[in-house]
């Protein structure tokens, strides 16, 4: 009798704990972890290099304070193709950064629209993801490899 | 008696450790799950990916006074190394009329007062950095007449022409990049009228402003190929007008061609992914011209 009691106890131990780890996940990868494993295991038909984060804030039309640590890729501008990987200083700011982020989807399809509409099936479907204080956009033909990399940091 | 305590010790003990097996294996399970999924943190690694194919053109299909034809795709392909000519002499650029290369490379903050305007071309430079804090008013296809009429640039939220934000700050240089999406013009003295005004609205929006004149980069010997309008021979003469432009109109005429042109004046292939646009590399090279011709 005790030692299923004992067993018993030790699953509900087990389960529990497994619980606690997944509420308590929060992310631990910087931006910069984050965007570089993007582009490790996305396909772009661009070559993407990475900007400076003063570069990536002013593009954004975003404010320096609001942004923690930021780490952008553009293509040579060929195609719409890019990452932007943020880390916001609270979660309002991750808020104006998400509502930036839209902006410039929105900019961006204004501007591939007569100018290489092929480009906007990428900017109709792009991977655009908030959790917590941190923002996450792709600009690729199929972002499902970028999909892995964000739910294994961020879900 | 015996055996029941026997039996009571054996059975307490097989609890004991099967706790023991349990706690141990909720322990490593959380740990997975923790580590594992979080990330370590640890820094990546991470090469440009180069995925040398594209597709489309990279001019806007429409423009006014224009037909425009479809550009083919462009694929990379194996070129002899680039020899970029970044240096002139001073006699040679004098008889020329460029701009003459100067001693030392300029550090960055000599840009902090600059602004540059152009089309995606110069998104591509904006993205590189290499010029302090100038200010950059570019957008994709952005033309001689568009400039006034389609408002392409975000300043504070809101969108306005890149003309009208050209008067929101003061610079002391401005540099201007015009005339590729305008190759397929149907009438070659328009753009030139237009490039003029330009310079002229700038000179009156700026007082005392020194405006350079880009000459137009090349494209590709596959792209000059593949298409009647845009070919680096009539990119070759819409520089010269440009160059006559820079002179008529006291502006300074820079050659940032030769920067990033071959032997042959084409734009390497290693240098793109579509025939137009510069990659990292090269916008690199062309930002380095514009940091040693500085002078005048």
């Amino acid at each position: 009798m005790k030692m299923r009691v004992a067993c018993l106890a030790a699953v509900m131990l087990l389960l529990f704990s497994a619980g606690c780890a997944k509420q308590s996940g929060k992310v631990t990868a910087d931006a910069g972890t984050i965007a570089d494993e993007i582009v490790e295991n996305e396909k772009f038909v661009d070559q993407m290099s990475a900007i400076d984060q003063k570069t990536a804030v002013k593009i954004y039309g975003l404010k320096s304070e609001d942004v923690a640590e930021a780490k952008v890729y553009e293509s040579t501008s060929a195609t719409a193709e890019e990452v932007a990987v943020f880390e916001a200083k609270g979660k309002d700011a991750a808020d104006r950064i998400k509502k930036a982020a839209d902006t410039r989807i929105d900019d961006q399809k204004t501007a591939y629209e007569g100018y290489q509409p092929k480009e906007m099936k990428k900017l109709e479907t792009p991977l655009l993801v908030q959790d917590g204080n941190y923002v996450v956009l792709v600009v690729a033909d199929d972002t499902s490899a970028a999909k892995k990399v964000t739910d294994k940091y961020l879900k | 008696m015996v055996n029941y305590r026997k039996r009571r010790r054996r059975d307490w003990l097989f609890g004991k450790a099967a706790v023991c097996v349990c706690l141990a294996l909720g322990t490593v399970v959380a740990m997975n799950l923790f580590f594992g999924s979080f990330g370590s943190g640890g820094s990546v690694s991470v090469p440009p990916a180069s995925h040398a194919d594209s597709s489309g053109g990279a001019f806007p299909p429409s423009s006014p006074n224009s037909s425009r034809p479809t550009i083919s795709s462009e694929k990379s392909s194996a070129k002899p190394a680039v020899s970029s000519s970044t240096v002139s002499s001073v006699q040679s650029a004098a008889e020329s009329g460029k701009e003459p290369e100067t001693e030392n490379e300029k550090p960055e903050s000599w840009f902090d007062d600059a602004a540059f305007v152009g089309n995606s071309r110069t998104e591509g430079l904006r993205d590189y950095d290499g010029l302090g804090d100038a200010s950059y008013f570019a957008s994709k296809g952005l033309m001689v007449n568009t400039v006034y009429t389609e408002r392409t640039i975000r300043e504070n939220g809101k969108k306005m022409t890149v003309m009208q934000a050209l008067q929101k700050k003061k610079f002391k240089k401005v540099y201007l990049m015009f005339g590729v999406n305008e190759l397929g013009w149907s009438t070659f003295h328009i753009f030139v009228d237009d490039y003029g005004k330009i310079v002229d609205d700038i000179r009156e929006y700026q007082p005392g402003v020194k405006i350079y004149l880009q000459a137009i980069l090349p494209v590709t010997a596959k792209k000059s190929d593949s298409s009647q309008v845009y070919t680096n021979s009539k990119i070759a003469s819409y520089n010269k007008a440009i160059q006559k432009l820079a002179k008529e109109k006291k502006a300074t005429y820079l050659a940032v061609n030769e920067a990033v042109a071959d032997s042959t004046g084409a734009l390497p292939a290693e240098a793109t992914v579509d025939g137009v646009h510069l990659n990292w590399e090269y916008c690199g090279k062309w930002c380095k011209y514009l940091r040693t011709h500085t002078n005048s």
